[in-house]
C-alpha cells in the first residue's frame, strides 16, 4: 500500500516537473542539498576575510559591451545575452565576475587608496550546450587584489587562496603554476588569425597538430621547435632549465624568469603540499598577462580553483593598475573534499506543544521552549500537532521535543531506523541535553 | 587518495585491435584487452593500468569528466564535438581522411545539400569557403544519400575508398586528415603526472619507431 501511494506521489511530482521545466544546465538545491555548498562558501569567504578581503555583491547581468571590454573574443560565444526591452541594449548574464569587479572598481572605487582587496560569491553562467560537461551555472567564491603588482601581489593572492581551500578541508592538492604570456609571446608578430590557429593546439597540448599548422604558416624551424616543446615543459622546478635552453633567444625568456621567482617563493612559503609548473599552459580567458594559478585535486576532473594576473584588464576600464585574483569553484571543491568532510546531521528541534496527557496546547510553555533553544542558537520550530515524527523526518529535524507538563519536556532523537527516547528534562536543561547528542 | 588505478578509455572494436600492437610496443600487456569476451572493464597484464571499453564517441566524455585519466579518440570525434581536453600525442593509427564526396563529375554547387554524420565539421568546412551549404544529419549509410537524391554530396570519413567506389562516389575535396589521438583530462594530467608522463613517453617512443 505504502509503495503504491509513494509511486503515485512520485508520478505526480514527475508530471509537475515536466509542466514547470528548468532551462538546460540550471538546477536548484533543496535545504539538505544546499548545506555543503553554503558551508563551503562560508568557510572560503571567511578565509578571504581573514586576509583582508571584503565582500561585495554584484549584479547577475550587465550591459554586454561593458562586460565584454574585460573578456576576450574566445569566450564571447559562451555568454548568454538578451535585449533589455526598455533600452534595446544587449545585456549579458555574467560569465565571469572578474570584469564586473573591474567595472566596479573603475566606476566607484577609483579614488580610494590602493591596493583594493575585494571578495565575491555568486553564480556565473556559461553556454556550452554542445559539450560533454554542459553545466551552465557555476558557483564561485573569489578575490580580487587590485593595485598590487608583481610577485608580492601574486603571493598574497595565493596565500589567501590556499588558506581558503585548506580551511575547507582540502589537504591533498596540487598547485599548478603557468604563465599567460609565455606561449603567446612567441606569436606576437603573427596575424590574429595565425595566432588563433596556433593557440588552439597549444591549449590542447596537441603537439602534432601544432607543428603541422606552424609549418603550414611558414614559421622558422627554430620557432616551430620552441612551440613544439611548450606542451612538454611541465613538471617540477627542473622544467625551468629546459625552458631557458629552449626559449633562449625569445621574448619568453624574462617571463620564464618571472615564473621561476614565483615558483621559488611559493615553495619556500610552503603554500601547497605539491607545486607543479606548466610552461605551456594557456587559458581560454584572454585577459591573463602574467602567472596563472590552478588548485587541482582528485575527484572533480576540473580545477578546484583558478586565477592569475591580469595587468591590462583595468586599463580597458580606464584606470590602469596591476591586478590579480583567484576564484574557488565551490562545487568542485565540494566534490574534492567529499566524504572526508561530510557534515554531521545538523541539530534542529521540532517542538510539540500539546502534551499527550491533557491534549490541549500549552502556548506559553511552547514559547518558553522555543525561546530557550534559540538563545542557545539551536534551530527550532513549532509543530502544528499533526504527525510530528513524520513531519520531523521529512524536514530533516534531528530531535522532537514534547511538552509533558509545565517546564518539563521529553526528547526524542530521530535516527536512521526510528527514534530514540532521550528522557525527560527541565526546559532549562534542554539545550545541554540536545547538544550532548 | 589515488584510489583508482590509472585508467585509459579505449574505443571498442576495430580501433582497439589496431591499438593493441602499439600498446604492446609501449610495454603495456594487452592479453586481457584483446581477449574475446564481453567485459567492459579490463586490466593490463600487470594490473597497473585499467581499460574502459567504450563506444568511440563516448571516450572524450569519460575523460572530460575525469573518470578516465586518458583516452584514445579519433580526431573526427574531437573536431565534431569540442571537448576541454589535452591531446598530447597523435598515435598515427586509424589513419583516414575526412572528405567531401559525391557522384563522379558533379561539382559542389553554390548551395549544396550535404548529408553527413559530422554536421559541425561539414558546416565549418563550407563556411570557410563561403559556401552556404544545407547540412543534413544522418546516422549512417551516408553514401546512400546522394544516390537517392537526399543530398548532392556527403561529408564522411574515407579509409581505403572502397565503400565510395562501390557506390559510384568519388572524393571531391579533402577536408582534413584523421587519426587516433591520445587525450587526457586537463586536471588529472597534472595531478597524476608522475604516473602518466612515463606512459606517454613510452607510447611516443613506440609511435616514433613506427614512423621511422
Amino acid at each position: 500500500m505504502d509503495q503504491v501511494t509513494s509511486s503515485a506521489a512520485q508520478l505526480r511530482a514527475g508530471l509537475q516537473a515536466l509542466a514547470h521545466p528548468l532551462p538546460g544546465g540550471m538546477r536548484d538545491l533543496l535545504p539538505w542539498e544546499a548545506r555543503q555548498q553554503l558551508h563551503l562558501s562560508r568557510v572560503v569567504l571567511k578565509a578571504f576575510e581573514l586576509h583582508g578581503f571584503q565582500q561585495v555583491i554584484l549584479p547577475a547581468f550587465e550591459y554586454a559591451d561593458v562586460l565584454e571590454q574585460g573578456l576576450g573574443p574566445i569566450e564571447a560565444n559562451s555568454v548568454l545575452r538578451f535585449v533589455e526591452p526598455e533600452t534595446g541594449e544587449v545585456v549579458a548574464l555574467r560569465p565571469d565576475m572578474t570584469p564586473q569587479v573591474a567595472r566596479l572598481v573603475a566606476t566607484r572605487l577609483a579614488s580610494e587608496p590602493g591596493p583594493v582587496r575585494l571578495s565575491y560569491r555568486g553564480s556565473v553562467l556559461r553556454r556550452r550546450h554542445e559539450r560533454a560537461r554542459h553545466q551552465q551555472q557555476v558557483v564561485q567564491a573569489g578575490i580580487e587584489l587590485v593595485g598590487r603588482g608583481g610577485l608580492a601581489g601574486d603571493l598574497e593572492v595565493l596565500e589567501a587562496a590556499t588558506h581558503a581551500v585548506r580551511r575547507a578541508g582540502l589537504e591533498r592538492f596540487v598547485l599548478d603554476l603557468g604563465h599567460g604570456r609565455i606561449a603567446s609571446s612567441l606569436l606576437d608578430d603573427l596575424s590574429a588569425e595565425a595566432r588563433e590557429r596556433l593557440l588552439e593546439p597549444l591549449t590542447q597540448k596537441d603537439q602534432a597538430e601544432l607543428v603541422r599548422r606552424a609549418e603550414k604558416l611558414g614559421l622558422s624551424a627554430a620557432r616551430v621547435r620552441a612551440l613544439a616543446a611548450l606542451p612538454e615543459l611541465q613538471g617540477g622546478g627542473e622544467v625551468f632549465d629546459a625552458a631557458r635552453r629552449l626559449l633562449a633567444d625569445t621574448a619568453a625568456l624574462p617571463l620564464v624568469d618571472e615564473l621561476q621567482l614565483l615558483h621559488r617563493a611559493v615553495e619556500e612559503a610552503g603554500l601547497a603540499p605539491s607545486v607543479v609548473v606548466d610552461i605551456g599552459e594557456t587559458r581560454p580567458f584572454a585577459y591573463y598577462t602574467g602567472p596563472l594559478f590552478q588548485v587541482l585535486a582528485e575527484g572533480p576532473g576540473q580545477a578546484v580553483g583558478s586565477g592569475g594576473r591580469y595587468d591590462t584588464l583595468y586599463e580597458r576600464f580606464g584606470v590602469p593598475r596591476p591586478a590579480a585574483g583567484f576564484a574557488v569553484h565551490v562545487n568542485n571543491l565540494g566534490w574534492a573534499v567529499g566524504d572526508a568532510q561530510r557534515l554531521g546531521i545538523p541539530l534542529r528541534a521540532l517542538v510539540v506543544s500539546s502534551p499527550a496527557a491533557s491534549g490541549t496546547a500549552d502556548a506559553a510553555g511552547a514559547a518558553e521552549v522555543l525561546g530557550t533553544l534559540r538563545t542557545a542558537e539551536i534551530p527550532c520550530a513549532l509543530s502544528d500537532g499533526t504527525n510530528p515524527l513524520d513531519y520531523a523526518r521529512a524536514w530533516r529535524y534531528s530531535h522532537v521535543v514534547w511538552l509533558t507538563s509545565a517546564r518539563r519536556v521529553r526528547v526524542s532523537q530521530l535516527t536512521s531506523d526510528g527514534e530514540r527516547d532521550r528522557g525527560e528534562v527541565d526546559v532549562v536543561e534542554l539545550p545541554a541535553r540536545l547538544l550532548a547528542g | 587518495m589515488s584510489t583508482r588505478p590509472l585508467t585509459l578509455a579505449i574505443p571498442k572494436g576495430r580501433v582497439s585491435k589496431a591499438l593493441a600492437p602499439l600498446l604492446e610496443r609501449a610495454g603495456v600487456g594487452t592479453q586481457n584487452l584483446v581477449a574475446n569476451d564481453r567485459r567492459l572493464v579490463r586490466e593490463s597484464d600487470d594490473g597497473s593500468l585499467r581499460f574502459l571499453l567504450l563506444k568511440p564517441d563516448d571516450v572524450p566524455t569519460y575523460v572530460e569528466y575525469g573518470v578516465a585519466d586518458l583516452g584514445i579518440s579519433g580526431r573526427d570525434v574531437l573536431l565534431e564535438r569540442r571537448y576541454d581536453l589535452y591531446q598530447p600525442l597523435d598515435l598515427g593509427v586509424g589513419k583516414c581522411r575526412m572528405v567531401v564526396a559525391g557522384p563522379a563529375g558533379v561539382s559542389v554547387g553554390a548551395r549544396p545539400r550535404v548529408a553527413t554524420k559530422f554536421p559541425r565539421i561539414a558546416t565549418e568546412h563550407f563556411a570557410r569557403k563561403g559556401v552556404q551549404a544545407e547540412v543534413i544529419y544522418v546516422g549512417g549509410s551516408v553514401e546512400l544519400a546522394p544516390l537517392v537524391g537526399l543530398s548532392d554530396v556527403i561529408v564522411d570519413i574515407v579509409e581505403s575508398g572502397a565503400t565510395l567506389r562501390e557506390n559510384d562516389l568519388v572524393v571531391l575535396e579533402p577536408i582534413c586528415d584523421i587519426s587516433s589521438v591520445l587525450v587526457a583530462n586537463r586536471s588529472l594530467y597534472k595531478l597524476r603526472h608522475a604516473q602518466i608522463a612515463p606512459l606517454v613517453a613510452r607510447l611516443r617512443a613506440a609511435v616514433e619507431a613506427d614512423g621511422a
